[in-house]
């Protein structure tokens, strides 16, 4: 088995939108969706559709993968690589890239997004969380008031 | 909704997010924070009931405040009913010893399968009995005034329990504690991989066990006591030792062969015999930290 799996050279992964992307085994490795296709195909070229995962969302999460993956990297700098990749993405983009990491199976990108976005949300009001998730409140205002009344310890 | 074939539509996919991973999101905010997001929407009501670790936080205020945080907890606690994986505690200030008597009971019905107590307790406290005979709990951490468990009448059955830290403040009352087999304890422990024990209660240490891996003893030394036991090991599957030991033992290792990763910081000169024994004990150790005091010792 092993040395079948080391065989492969490249993987092509066809996200929703077309866009095909190559990459080296190593980089597939946290996503465990993909794993579980490798393992079943038995040949030195794979190719795996992705249909769930946009390009541009598949880019991002390839280069946080490379990133990772490296062993040159040090602690630090992937730390620093993090720290930016969060701030330069949309609350949009967070909200998919979770998606996509569940849909990948991906645990510690999951968990990175999950804390990205709980960041994001944090000691912020009611109106904006539901902006932020674009929630539509279905209480009336009657029950809206009754229910902070039963939570009113979580709102000191 | 969650298996439509063809991509979805951004909206459609942010309106799409499953519980899961919303509760995933919500593990990452303090326990008040995400109860707030019970009033966003009725989805959200049952979310919150939904979370699989709880980590109460009491903040450091008023002991006014601090019981009616307690209250709080303890409501959010009582309102659950199904399956919590980690129920942690943390107070700095201090909580009295009737509530963390109900909070262990509590996470034993719950079935919790890591239990998390870092409590400073305002008198000595002595935990339900029937802790000890859980069979759900995966981890348990205990640090804080928390009265000896150790005791040859109260039998020990943790038959899942992987990761074992007690952290004990506890001072030495009476010499009855010192007799004790930390073994009978362990014997209660079969799957036990990890344990970390603070303690300045017993006095002869006996280790013994087959599947331990990793173990993190960190030994203290109440001044009126200068009869110390013997620190015995025979842990054939042990990877990771760690040993803090500011008394004076005597050390008998056996099939401590697979130590991998070794720290020792002795703060009290060993005669040579003893420093012999320590470090014959672990040969084949691969990494082996000394402390600074420790290398003096041996030098």
């Amino acid at each position: 088995m092993a040395a079948e799996k080391s065989s492969i050279k490249i993987i092509t992964l066809i996200a929703a939108d077309g866009s095909v992307f190559e990459v080296e085994p190593n980089i597939v490795k946290e996503m465990k969706t993909v794993q579980s296709y490798i393992d079943e195909l038995d040949q030195n070229t794979v190719s795996i559709p992705l249909p769930n995962v946009f390009g541009n969302d598949l880019a991002m999460i390839i280069e946080y993968c490379k990133k990772h993956a490296s062993e040159e990297e040090t602690k630090e700098a992937k730390e620093e690589f993090d720290f930016e990749f969060v701030k330069r993405m949309k609350s949009d983009d967070k909200l998919r890239l979770l998606q996509a990491a569940s849909y990948l199976n991906m645990e510690s990108f999951l968990q990175f997004m999950a804390k990205a976005i709980a960041a994001e949300i944090e000691n912020q009001s009611v109106e904006f969380v539901r902006d932020y998730f674009q929630i539509e409140s279905d209480f009336t205002p009657e029950e809206e008031a009754e229910l902070r009344k039963e939570n009113e310890w979580a709102f000191k | 909704m969650e298996e439509a074939k063809k991509p979805k539509t951004d909206h459609d996919r942010l309106s799409s997010l499953s519980d899961d991973l919303l509760c995933h999101i919500l593990t990452f905010l303090s326990i008040k924070e995400a109860y707030r997001t019970s009033v966003l929407s009725s989805r959200w009501i049952s979310l919150c009931s939904k979370i699989l670790d709880l980590q109460f936080e009491l903040p450091l205020s008023s002991k006014a405040n601090m019981s009616r945080e307690i209250q709080h907890a303890y409501a959010v606690l009582l309102r659950r009913n199904e399956n919590i994986r980690k129920l942690a505690f943390h107070s700095q200030l201090g909580c009295k010893p009737h509530v963390a008597q109900l909070w262990v009971l509590r996470a034993k019905q719950l079935k919790v399968k890591e239990l998390d107590l870092d409590l400073i307790l305002q008198k000595p406290t002595i935990l339900p009995i029937s802790l000890l005979m859980s069979t759900s709990l995966v981890i348990l951490k205990l640090r804080g005034n928390i009265k000896t468990l150790f005791h040859s009448s109260i039998v020990v059955n943790f038959p899942s329990l992987k990761i074992l830290h007690l952290e004990l403040l506890f001072l030495y009352t009476s010499t009855n504690d010192g007799e004790y087999d930390l073994n009978y304890f362990l014997c209660g422990c079969p799957c036990l991989e990890e344990f970390l024990l603070q303690d300045c209660l017993i006095r002869p240490i006996n280790i013994s066990h087959h599947l331990l891996k990793r173990l993190c003893l960190n030994l203290f030394n109440p001044s009126y006591i200068t009869d110390f036991g013997p620190l015995q090991l025979n842990v054939p599957s042990l990877e990771i030792l760690d040993i803090t030991d500011c008394t004076l033992r005597k050390y008998e290792f056996i099939n401590l062969f697979n130590v991998h990763r070794a720290t020792i910081r002795l703060s009290k000169p060993s005669d040579f015999d003893g420093l012999y024994k320590l470090l014959n004990g672990i040969s084949n150790v691969k990494s082996l930290i000394l402390t600074s005091d420790t290398i003096k010792f041996i030098l």
